[in-house]
């Protein structure tokens, strides 16, 4: 699973969950993949992910992003290549997605978040 | 044991067997769990890519309608996407990064991405999105909602993961899906058992689409329907197909056995009732597709009432005039 993908997930389809957002993660295996670079796309994203939780969630894996998006980040190439690196190129192949109201697990296997839920675990 | 005669022991059977299962929320009318296993099966089958002519014809016509949306969009998410049906004809010019969901951990693996779109996996139940709010510009479903619970809390849940002017294209099966086969089993049952139980899911119809949508509060709503017809030389082809592509009924109040006298006394019906000259039977697959537009200022409005400075009853000399 990729930082992209967890900075979309919630837990808010389980029961008594009203936000349920971000997800923590608890990583047991982490692998860097080399994805193909492409600065407009990182630079278009930028605006459409939750900043905060990706800087937040990006220092756990020792990349430091600063607290608010830097204003001239389309022009600053080593910023977006740090974003991409962070969105795309770390990989948490196993471990634990964990939601923060209720502390359900969510297991992360071979790379695949589960979000399947039980019948009495739903609203 | 005295033997019995075949029409009694069919009686019997139907006695011995329990008639249908109980959903646990009496408002539910499909098993999910039941489908999750049966997609899991299906996935899980070395021959599993033979079965899926449907969705594979489908998804590649939907893709054809994401083509004709002049827009590039950064985030998509596929619904049930079993090995990727559309993203698999998408390319990097309309889509950067697509979330793929399934309930199969299998025919996730199955999926080959396009290698220029950043692509990732999620298990997920279609009836409980796990997406934060206004996370997505673009949604797919193809061919999977008819399985769904309650389509309009589907339909509400997306309309909130969309971004603004964000667009949700689905295509479910319609109303006259396999009604040869449901016709065929019916009036084998009710002359076999002297009483019929349904082994064909319900499913909905263009208009309820329409107004389901509208009431999600989509905008710009397009709905068309399409058919197509494939034969098969017989209806234990058509049902060992449908097995094959997990679409085997999940409604709760499905008979859990069918017997062997009705199915074959169904096969003979289906060939007097439906068959071509060549003695091969058709099954028809009966497609709505529908797009909706996430409400956005930007998105085209009707006129002002009253603004309209030329009358519809002159509209013949309309032509006349720019001459």
């Amino acid at each position: 699973m990729k930082l992209l993908t967890h900075n979309m997930l919630t837990s808010r389809c389980l029961k008594g969950v009203t936000n349920g957002y971000p997800l923590k993660i608890v990583a047991n295996e982490v692998k860097t993949e080399n994805v193909d670079y492409n600065s407009e796309f990182i630079a278009r994203v930028i605006p459409k992910v939750d900043w905060k939780v990706l800087s937040s969630t990006a220092s756990d894996f020792g990349v430091s992003l600063p607290e608010e998006p830097p204003a001239d980040i389309e022009s600053n190439e080593d910023m977006l290549r740090k974003v991409h690196h962070a969105l795309l190129e770390i990989e948490i192949t196993q471990g634990d997605l964990i939601c923060p109201e209720t502390g359900r697990k969510f297991p992360i296997k071979q790379g695949i978040p589960n979000m399947l839920c039980n019948e009495d675990e739903v609203k | 044991m005295q033997k019995l005669s075949p029409r009694i022991s069919s009686v019997f059977n139907c006695m011995l067997f329990p008639k249908c299962q109980k959903s646990t929320k009496s408002s539910d009318i499909f098993d999910r769990n039941a489908k999750r296993r049966q997609r899991e099966s299906s996935a899980q089958k070395d021959d599993f890519a033979v079965y899926q002519y449907v969705k594979e014809e489908f998804g590649y016509r939907m893709a054809d309608r994401v083509w004709d949306i002049k827009r590039l969009f950064t985030h998509a998410i596929e619904l049930s996407s079993g090995s990727g049906f559309v993203t698999q004809n998408l390319t990097r010019e309309i889509v950067e990064n697509v979330v793929l969901c399934d309930t199969s951990h299998t025919n996730l693996d199955r999926i080959k991405c396009p290698e220029e779109i950043y692509c990732s996996k999620i298990l997920i139940d279609d009836e409980h999105l796990p997406f934060r709010n206004e996370c997505s510009d673009l949604v797919l479903s193809n061919l999977s909602l008819h399985w769904v619970n309650k389509l309009p809390e589907l339909f509400s849940e997306v309309i909130r993961c969309l971004r603004n002017d964000g667009v949700f294209l689905g295509a479910i099966f319609g109303g006259q899906t396999l009604y040869e086969l449901r016709c065929s089993l019916q009036i084998a049952e009710s002359e076999r058992l002297g009483g019929f139980s349904p082994h064909i899911s319900p499913f909905v119809e263009p208009t309820d689409i329409g107004s389901l949508l509208n009431r999600a509060g989509f905008n710009l709503i397009t709905i068309d329907v399409e058919e197509m017809t494939i034969n098969y030389p017989s209806i234990f082809e058509l049902m060992f197909d449908l097995q094959g592509m997990a679409e085997s009924s999940v409604a709760w109040n499905r008979r859990l056995h069918l017997n062997r006298d009705c199915l074959i006394a169904a096969a003979s019906i289906y060939r007097e009732l439906y068959a071509d000259k060549s003695g091969n039977i058709p099954a028809t697959f009966q497609v709505i597709n529908f797009i909706g537009w996430k409400p956005d200022l930007s998105q085209p409005k009707p006129a002002k009432r009253g603004s309209a400075n030329f009358s519809f009853k002159d509209i013949e000399n309309l032509n006349l005039k720019e001459q």
